[in-house]
């Protein structure tokens, strides 16, 4: 038996909260899923967060996310009777009345005690996820109390903000412990404020990211570099940080290692090397940052790296699949032009229409649209427009030379 | 497909030879002035019905015939000689004893403008005739000669011409009677672009006095210098060609001094080190750009402009070359293991169908190594067919599409095994539970069971909850629990009419409250609405 839970629960605990290890967070899963079907529901409760995504564990954590199995192990922890199944089930909308029905607990006061036994007895995961229930006001619900238990809504509103601010010495202990995971939400609320309840203190933030990065913790080191890179002085300190934060596997560090490289300020410019750090960081699917600016090396092909239209092409519709549209002008110039993808003014069209910024590219190949008639009938005088909103780009300049004005003022072709 | 416009045309010399005649003769009839107009708009009316087309014998011919254009200039001239001689040698006949100074003031004048006119004449028929008849003479290629390294050793007049006329048809951009190319620049002279250092547009009105008159004149002229301070001048007829014409001179020439036509004098006279230091900076500028513009060209050269590949490892390139796809091929080894070759222009498939194609894959299944051809269909969509190969044969697939751009024969259709479209899986509304408490917090479930459903209207009697709701695409049921005064619970539900959603109200027991609950979440809610009083219009007042 562990110290708070089973052996595979606390051994798991460790391994994928309390330490930033993939290997050891993957080899925690199997004794999980062994103990949850031997009828341990705190098993069966960590299981269910592996697969919820990586929110609720650290972002580079071995596990694919999975709605269905996730409701599946929530539903058997609760039944199986942890509490930290329960509150866990609250705090992501699947208690629900059957759910409560089930649990073995009377109330949830009951299940929220459990965990709280935990917590005062040290566990940080524990501390944790008492310290989100105050943060998140589940104990609204957990108390049973509203606004009629209260002589006034002032006094409500009152119980609600003290409530929320019970969350802070929770948090604090757990992070201070060694769960990194835990300091979120603390520091959101610090660097964040909320209204009522707490005033912003970027300090107090800034000091929580300064504690996770001297305990090590990989996400909180490069969230600290980004502090120490607006001060003068300080930005080689941080991209130290960034270095030690991306060799424990914090791949979204690779694109901002990959931007001082890119810039040149920090280090010689350095456009290749860029390139590698972005596709080290595009081992994480979703670092749009690091898809959009290999993308710009990439379709650019200046600075020593090498033109590759197609990659680009990919790299972009990758960032776009994820609603960003930062390289549109760039991805529609290569779909006017079939620069690494079959030619599709409509796409191109629709590319460059979605986005509300104004570049050259854009311009220059929405005036191609128009003029020629890609995809839309032609409107000489629209396209000229757009056209000489690029005037500082030969291309848009040489385009431009294709057409003149009649003596009626109407735009022709020469 | 370009339809090439035949019809009449005359050749030269012919039209040239038509319309002198036609003036000649139809000048005795209507006056010279009105058969020279006739002709001009004769030869305008020749090039306007072929437009864009190269002129007959090159651009170059053509500038140097149409000199002939020019006579025009030699008969005004031989007329103004034939007046003043005819003033002069008449006074020279005369007794002249008693002449005034007056006298004397005409008969030199008259024998100067003589001379002078007749000058005149004879340099411009000279000039004229040299231009069109012996191009080899002619002030054109006086002037590409002069571009030339070594204008000594210039090869003949039509290697010469040659040479501008093929940068000029292939690059040309024609700003009125200005062509510019990417090496040349053809106006009334040529101009090798590399070899410009100054452009001086001018657009002025002149103007004359003369005999108490006002004369003015709108001058539209482009002036180019060269790298041996060389001038070559151009007349245009509208200043917005010449606005345009010097533009493209900023895009083809940038690091060209560019300025107006009243600092050609001062960039002309620069002593000799402040022209070398120039020299030098304009080598300088010129050279970073040529550099970029290399930096370019390497940093693309070997990339595919005409495919993309897909690998095996899913990443899309357009660096690779015969060995990369061979390497592909190679390396299949697991089923579900594939690769891709994808034309950027579409390759149209010969047959009724109109299909082009669109895509090579090449993968293992089930069914060992597979092509597989992805076409598209002239109304849209795709289709995938399949067929089991060797492995040369896929080689030959992928050879003959990158080599050729010839896509795997398709003649046989009975070969190929059509895969089924996978359907875009349809977005499914889901159905969501609300719940409110008396606390008054709300909690939406968008995964509950029927046994959910059951609590909630069990919960809403018993004063545990004091909203349940549930929503199924448009149609929802909205149930909120009764107070002190009115113990029956309100409800809302909404019908989806063909022509709108209508939104529909009663009060009912808790009973009935939790029958309605679970007749919605079975799906077989349908109450008699005739009895509900109906509040859309209330709600959509509410709205506004």
């Amino acid at each position: 038996m562990g110290k708070y839970f089973s052996d595979a629960v606390d051994q798991a605990l460790e391994a994928i909260y309390y330490s930033y290890d993939r290997e050891r967070a993957a080899a925690a899963v199997q004794p999980l899923a062994d103990a949850a079907n031997a009828g341990d529901g705190d098993a069966a409760y960590i299981l269910s967060r592996c697969t919820s995504g990586p929110q609720y564990s650290w972002d580079y954590h071995p596990f694919q996310a999975d709605d269905d199995v996730t409701e599946q192990l929530i539903r058997q922890s609760i039944v199986q009777g942890s509490a930290m199944g329960v509150l866990g089930a609250m705090r992501c909308g699947m208690l629900t009345p059957e759910m409560e029905e089930a649990m073995p607990f009377e109330n949830l006061r009951q299940a929220w005690n459990a965990v709280y036994e935990k917590a005062q007895a040290g566990c940080l995961f524990a501390m944790n996820m008492i310290g989100n229930t105050y943060f998140w006001l589940d104990v609204v619900r957990i108390e049973g109390k509203g606004p009629e238990d209260f002589p006034s809504k002032a006094a409500f509103g009152q119980w609600l903000r003290e409530s929320e601010l019970k969350c802070l010495p929770w948090f604090e202990k757990a992070f201070a412990g060694g769960m990194g995971f835990a300091g979120r939400n603390m520091y959101n609320l610090y660097y964040d404020g909320e209204e009522g309840v707490m005033k912003k203190d970027r300090a107090k933030a800034e000091a929580i990211a300064r504690l996770g990065a001297e305990k090590g913790y990989p996400d909180w080191q490069e969230r600290y570099a980004g502090f120490l890179l607006e001060r003068e002085g300080r930005t080689q300190e941080a991209l130290d940080l960034y270095f030690a934060a991306a060799k424990q596997g914090q791949l979204s560090s690779w694109y901002y290692i990959g931007r001082t490289f890119h810039e040149g300020k920090l280090v010689p410019k350095d456009c290749p090397q860029a390139l590698k750090c972005y596709e080290l960081g595009l081992q994480d699917p979703g670092q749009i940052g690091c898809a959009n600016r290999a993308g710009e090396l990439l379709f650019l092909g200046k600075d020593g790296v090498p033109q590759d239209y197609a990659r680009a092409v990919q790299l972009f519709e990758q960032a776009h699949a994820r609603k960003n549209t930062w390289g549109n002008d760039m991805l529609g110039t290569c779909y006017l032009f079939g620069y690494g993808c079959q030619k599709d003014p409509a796409r191109a069209l629709q590319l460059f229409q979605e986005v509300d910024y104004s570049t050259n590219l854009k311009n220059y190949g929405l005036g191609t649209i128009y003029t020629q008639g890609l995809g839309v009938p032609e409107d000489i005088k629209k396209g000229v427009e757009y056209l000489q909103k690029a005037q500082s780009y030969a291309p848009a300049q040489e385009a431009l030379l294709k057409f003149k004005k009649t003596l009626f003022g109407k735009w022709v072709r020469r | 497909m370009d339809r090439e416009k035949k019809g009449f045309e005359l050749k030269w010399p012919w039209n040239w030879v038509v319309c002198g005649v036609f003036v000649a003769v139809a000048g005795y009839w209507i006056g010279y002035l009105w058969s020279a107009l006739l002709a001009a708009l004769f030869l305008w009316w020749q090039k306007k019905r072929r437009p864009g087309q190269t002129p007959q014998g090159g651009y170059c011919l053509d500038r140097t015939r149409k000199r002939l254009g020019r006579l025009l200039w030699s008969l005004l001239y031989l007329l103004l000689a034939a007046g003043c001689g005819v003033v002069f040698f008449m006074g020279l006949q005369e007794d002249r004893s008693g002449w005034a100074l007056q006298d004397w003031a005409v008969l030199i004048v008259s024998g100067g403008g003589f001379a002078l006119f007749a000058g005149c004449c004879l340099y411009e028929t000279y000039t004229d005739l040299r231009d069109a008849f012996f191009p080899a003479k002619s002030r054109l290629a006086a002037s590409i000669r002069a571009q030339l390294p070594y204008p000594d050793e210039a090869p003949p007049v039509e290697e010469l011409f040659a040479m501008v006329d093929r940068d000029i048809q292939e690059n040309g951009q024609w700003f009125d009677r200005v062509a510019i190319g990417k090496e040349w620049v053809l106006g009334d002279d040529a101009t090798s672009i590399a070899r410009i250092r100054g452009v001086f547009p001018r657009d002025e009105i002149v103007t004359r006095h003369a005999g108490g008159r006002r004369q003015s004149a709108r001058v539209v002229e482009l002036y180019l210098v060269d790298d041996r301070r060389q001038v070559q001048c151009t007349g245009l007829r509208q200043s917005a060609e010449l606005e345009a014409a010097v533009n493209c001179l900023r895009l083809r020439a940038p690091e060209a001094y560019f300025a107006g036509h009243g600092d050609m004098s001062g960039f002309m006279s620069q002593s000799e080190e402040e022209w070398q230091a120039w020299e030098r900076s304009f080598v300088r500028r010129r050279d970073r750009r040529l550099a970029g513009q290399e930096e370019q060209a390497r940093s693309s050269a070997g990339s595919s402009t005409e495919f993309v590949l897909t690998d095996l490892a899913g990443r899309r390139t357009s660096r690779f070359d015969r060995r990369t796809v061979e390497d592909q091929l190679t390396n299949l080894r697991a089923e579900g293991q594939r690769f891709a070759l994808e034309p950027v222009e579409l390759i149209p498939i010969p047959g009724p169908e109109g299909a082009s194609f669109s895509r090579l894959e090449c993968g293992i299944t089930n069914a060992g190594l597979t092509l597989i051809v992805v076409r598209k269909r002239a109304g849209g969509g795709c289709q995938a067919l399949a067929r089991p190969v060797s492995e040369q044969e896929a080689w030959q697939a992928c050879a003959g599409l990158l080599e050729r751009k010839q896509p795997p024969d398709m003649s046989d259709l009975s070969q190929w095994q059509p895969l089924r479209e996978a359907e875009p899986p349809r977005p499914q509304a889901r159905a969501r539970l609300t719940l409110s408490d008396r606390t008054g917090a709300t909690r939406e479930y968008d995964s509950f069971t029927r046994r959910d459903v059951e609590l909630a209207g069990e919960g809403l009697a018993s004063g545990k909850y004091t909203v349940a709701a549930l929503f199924a695409g448009p149609r929802y049921l909205y149930l909120k629990a009764g107070d002190r005064l009115d113990g029956r619970v309100t409800v809302n539900a909404s019908r989806p009419d063909p022509d709108k959603l209508r939104v529909f109200e009663t009060k009912c027991t808790d009973r009935q409250a939790q029958a309605w609950l679970l007749e919605m979440a079975d799906g077989v809610f349908d109450p008699d609405f005739s009895q509900w009083k109906d509040i859309t219009r209330q709600l959509e007042r509410t709205k506004k």
